[in-house]
């Protein structure tokens, strides 16, 4: 390995955001943008869909929606029962969100968290918010159909000792659902900054490019992947919270 | 603050996804999901709609072709009791023709006996006549004179006699 590689790795910013300090909190501004950018990127695929909504032969984008919808739909009545079909919305918007901010990586930057686009999911502010909102909707849920009562009955459940390992196993939920997601996409920009260092410095620009461009048609696979984890882990966390049998 | 430097610690950054995730969320529910499910659910309806009407169609379809062919069953069994009553009848008008034919038969028959015996009856006795005439005028050719009415009588009464009996034996009546 040359020099210049070893300094090319050694200067790849890991973690770095563009942070603004307003009234002494810290805001990550590319991932606010990005997170706006696939806000509204999500929300302009369901306006455009819903100009031409038919119950006839639907065009290829309402035919997306429709599948994202009814495999969600089918997931959470198999899962849940139709009595908790506002989890669909939930878990619709997860999917299409995550994979939306996943894919807007793809879009060329020289590195991770400096890039013009990252992924917003590669920053753990929007996957903790995503993970935590779950894990609570979840409980609430749980709440809502036994009652309080039985609801904190259950971190009882014999054998009593097993109580602490019940909270653990709450607290930890939304941290791996969070960091799960995170990770993966954190370490796929962090590749792509690796490969162009290792890439740049040994081959040619086309080999580079024919790399780059092979990583991250891998990476939106992952983003796919991350995405539908995201969201079926959602629908099992609810699962797991309103069903009577221990877990 | 050593954590907040961080990069897998939240800034408040959280609290602006938070928001923007539920803002989206609460978007996406009310602007656009709706619209997909109630397109799904009326072309689910519309698919078990034409679904149904084509079960209709089809139960209707076979109770037409039942209908018909109990129709056609019922027009063969007429036409076959049609054609037994014509033969039936057709039976009977020959039978009656042939009894009438017979009656009639008998009928002419019957009228005729009379005037057949009694033109037999005339022509034996022309013949007699005839026959009685010829012997007279061969015995007078041989005998070579007159004979007296009895003697005329007498001869031509046997000469009869065995011409009859002649014919009886060779079955040749008068």
């Amino acid at each position: 390995m040359g020099r210049a590689a070893v300094l090319a790795i050694a200067n790849i910013p890991v973690g770095d955001h563009v942070t603004r300090k307003i009234g002494g909190l810290g805001f990550n501004l590319d991932t606010i943008w990005t997170t706006c950018l696939a806000g509204a990127i999500v929300l302009g695929l369901g306006l455009w869909m819903r100009r031409s909504v038919t119950s006839g032969v639907p065009n290829k984008l309402q035919l997306f929606w429709e599948f994202l919808v009814g495999t969600v739909q089918d997931q959470v009545e198999a899962s849940l029962g139709p009595q908790y079909r506002n989890v669909v919305p939930l878990a619709v918007t997860l999917f299409i969100l995550i994979l939306v901010a996943n894919w807007i990586e793809v879009l060329p930057g020289v590195y991770h968290n400096t890039d013009f686009l990252p992924a917003a999911t590669a920053d753990v502010n929007l996957t903790y918010a995503m993970g935590i909102l779950v894990v609570v909707l979840a409980n609430a849920a749980a709440i809502r159909r036994k009652g309080l009562r039985r609801y904190i009955a259950h971190y009882f459940r014999p054998p009593v000792v097993m109580f602490p390992m019940h909270i653990i196993e709450e607290v930890v939920k939304p941290f791996t659902l969070a960091l799960r997601l995170f990770g993966n996409l954190f370490a796929g920009g962090i590749m792509i900054a690796l490969i162009l260092a290792f890439t740049t410095t040994v081959f040619a620009a086309p080999v580079t490019a024919v790399i780059t461009v092979g990583w991250k048609l891998f990476d939106m696979f992952i983003g796919v992947i991350q995405a539908f984890i995201f969201a079926l882990l959602t629908i099992l966390y609810y699962e797991f919270a309103v069903s009577e049998e221990a877990h | 603050m050593v954590l907040a430097s961080n990069f897998l610690v939240p800034n408040g950054t959280f609290v602006v996804e938070l928001i923007a995730f539920l803002l989206v969320l609460a978007a996406l529910r009310r602007w656009v999901l709706p619209y997909v499910s109630k397109a799904m659910d009326e072309r689910q309806a519309a698919i078990r709609k034409s679904l149904e009407d084509a079960e209709e169609a089809r139960r209707r379809h076979e109770e037409a072709e039942a209908e018909y062919r109990r129709a056609v069953e019922e027009a063969r069994a007429e036409a076959r009791r049609l054609v037994d009553e014509a033969n039936r009848i057709a039976e009977q008008l020959r039978e009656d023709a042939r009894q009438r034919a017979d009656q009639e038969y008998q009928r002419i028959v019957s009228r005729a006996q009379p005037d057949i015996e009694a033109s037999a009856r005339r022509a034996a006795e022309e013949l007699r006549q005839q026959v009685g005439d010829l012997v007279v005028t061969v015995v007078e050719r041989v005998v070579g004179e007159g004979l007296t009415t009895e003697q005329q009588r007498g001869l031509v009464d046997r000469t009869i006699a065995e011409v009859e009996s002649q014919a009886a034996s060779s079955g040749v009546s008068a």
